[in-house]
């Protein structure tokens, strides 16, 4: 009797515990995956073309109100105005390479200013547009349930699902079209990829797609758990910065992984040593890049 | 070329100087003479920015630099019990100070990694202020104005322009004297190609060094300008957009001469007083002509006197055939 007290209630915390553990995972989980989206993003850009795209935090804005407009005003139903801020943010992505990353080629400074103008572009259109205030939308797909103990909402089994849809997909693409091992070649090695023939105009609209698609679509995915507003894009940049730093510059598994691992981190960060987290996320970003310029996983 | 304007330049600048020292009587509202005193603070940031850009550096952080001059001159004042004239120098020898560490530690560093070191290094910054409430946290801090000095005391917009007027011109000064020095030369070398530079004997890491924590002083004495100026700081003031901002100064302006960072504050301060609408509309305006300046000047807008030459030039010799 004496000793059954105590162990039961250690029992009872460590179940207490794993509750608790498991909803900073789940949540560590959902804002990782967005990670991993805008991280992949830019690290497409940085990988096939080259650039510092500094607009990444912006194109995410972008999709998040866009979408907003999809859903609240036009009426789409969820998915389809999903798939429309992917196909929408991503023409922009080919706009901006063919009008102007494309004339700016060859001038890596430049085209990172390029890359500031542009953001500064984009939230001056939504500014305008959109407006200060932030709006939100009705969840999609109300409703919670328990799995072990964890809360889950439905909202955030549906992000991380399409995220690790959209994910693999790229993944998929990347590995088993000629398209994309294209892609992949003139990331590695631009000149044996144009004497490979292949069409390099081509291959960096696309990426610039994929890119600005992606991050769109992040940005349109934690609208209903969120708000859509104009001054989401810089906090989403710096973090994103993180992620690629720590997945290695231009890297595509590097962007998931790095994007997976942030999440995480910054969940159990805020929840165990608070806000505290970001600035030894910084900290951290300047000492690996000091000692590994191309990033954690990157390759030399 | 040269030749020519050799005469022009000997009017040019005592009329320029003249000019100068006579603006707060020619403009009628303390608007204009704010607008004045803002262009000057650019100045002083965008040069001291275009240094560090100069020597091959992407360096995108002059927001910190700025935030520790600002914080730097408001604690100093207010914690230590310092004057302001003591504080202020002091305030720029800290942001040296962090620069020459931050310098050391990344001199091995360089392009699109050393770029988001310099941005990391403002979030490290604002962050760092914010979350420490001893260095002002989340609040505004208010700073007094700067005590008399010999005799003039900052009662009115007036003094805080022949202030900025002197930073402009000591800082334009010491770096017109850097890049006509053999130091000059050697930075251009680096930034043309490091790995000659290193090769020809140059000690790559020396100069970084001391680009950067010159460009923190500067850098640090503006924000000890600007804190009593405003008189109200705030962490808000110092994130990576003011950073940008500061750069499109140097770009926007050019950054093959000293005179480009003058150029684009005059031009990048005065543009959102002719541009239209609401901040919105202004904020695209405002990008719109940074990318444009990027795409027909990628040499800024000194360039744009030599362009015009070389279009008159080609339209006569096109005459000529």
């Amino acid at each position: 009797m004496g000793l059954e007290g105590p162990a039961h209630a250690g029992g009872g915390l460590l179940i207490v515990m794993f509750v608790l553990y498991g909803q900073v995972v789940v949540n560590g989980l959902v804002s990782g995956l967005i990670y991993a989206l805008t991280a992949a993003g830019f690290s497409l850009i940085y990988g096939n073309a080259g650039i510092l795209f500094f607009a990444i935090g912006d194109a995410y804005m972008l999709g998040a109100i866009s979408f907003y407009y999809l859903i609240a005003v036009a009426g789409l139903p969820y998915p389809l105005a999903l798939l429309a801020v992917l196909v929408l943010l991503g023409l922009l992505g080919v706009i901006l390479e063919a009008v102007i990353f494309r004339r700016l080629r060859g001038n890596d400074l430049t085209m990172a200013f390029a890359s500031l103008a542009i953001g500064l572009l984009m939230a001056g259109i939504a500014l305008e547009v959109f407006g200060e205030q932030g709006k939100g939308l009705p969840s999609p797909f109300p409703g919670r349930f328990k799995v072990l103990g964890i809360m889950l909402t439905w909202d955030k089994v549906v992000i991380m699902g399409a995220s690790l849809i959209i994910l693999s997909g790229l993944h998929a693409f990347f590995k088993a079209t000629r398209t994309g091992r294209a892609i992949r070649a003139v990331s590695q090695d631009l000149d044996a990829a144009m004497l490979m023939g292949v069409e390099v105009n081509f291959i960096k609209a696309l990426t610039f797609f994929m890119a600005l698609g992606v991050a769109g679509g992040a940005g349109a995915l934690v609208t209903p758990l969120y708000y859509a507003d104009v001054f989401m894009g810089p906090p989403v940049l710096m973090t994103t910065l993180i992620v690629v730093v720590l997945g290695g510059l231009g890297s595509y598994p590097g962007a998931v992984i790095g994007g997976l691992l942030i999440g995480l981190i910054e969940s159990f960060g805020y929840t165990f040593i608070g806000g505290v987290t970001t600035v030894l996320m910084f900290l951290a970003v300047i000492a690996l890049l000091i000692f590994k310029p191309q990033g954690l996983l990157g390759r030399e | 070329m040269a030749v020519n304007e050799t005469p022009h330049k000997n009017i040019l600048f005592p009329l320029i100087a003249i000019l100068l020292l006579g603006l707060p009587w020619v403009l009628q509202s303390a608007y204009s003479l704010h607008l004045m005193i803002m262009v000057g603070l650019m100045v002083v940031l965008a040069a001291s920015n275009r240094l560090v850009l100069v020597s091959g550096a992407w360096f995108m952080g002059h927001a910190a630099f700025y935030a520790i001059g600002a914080y730097g001159v408001v604690l100093l004042r207010s914690k230590a019990g310092l004057d302001y004239w003591t504080a202020l120098p002091l305030a720029g020898l800290m942001a040296s100070l962090v620069a020459f560490v931050l310098g050391y530690a990344t001199s091995r560093v360089r392009g699109i990694p050393f770029a988001i070191i310099s941005v990391a290094f403002v979030e490290v910054v604002r962050l760092t202020i914010i979350k420490i409430k001893w260095l002002g946290g989340h609040k505004a801090l208010t700073s007094p104005p700067p005590e008399p000095l010999l005799g003039i005391d900052f009662s009115s917009k007036i003094e805080y322009y022949y202030f900025i007027l002197f930073l402009v011109l000591i800082t334009l000064f010491i770096l017109y004297l850097i890049e006509n020095s053999p130091a000059g030369a050697a930075l251009k070398t680096m930034a043309a190609n490091e790995e000659l530079a290193e090769s020809l004997g140059i000690n790559t890491t020396r100069y970084k060094v001391f680009t950067l924590t010159l460009c923190a002083f500067f850098g640090g004495m503006a924000g000890g300008f600007y804190a009593p100026y405003v008189a109200v700081t705030g962490p808000t003031s110092f994130t990576l957009n003011t950073s940008i901002l500061i750069l499109f100064n140097v770009v926007v302006g050019g950054m093959g001469s000293l005179w480009g960072p003058v150029v684009g504050a005059v031009f990048l301060t005065l543009l959102p007083e002719v541009l239209p609408g609401q901040a919105g509309i202004q904020n695209i305006l405002y990008a719109g002509v940074v990318l444009a300046v990027l795409f027909f000047l990628p040499r800024g807008i000194v360039d744009l006197p030599n362009r015009i030459r070389l279009a008159a030039g080609r339209r006569k010799g096109g005459k000529l055939a």
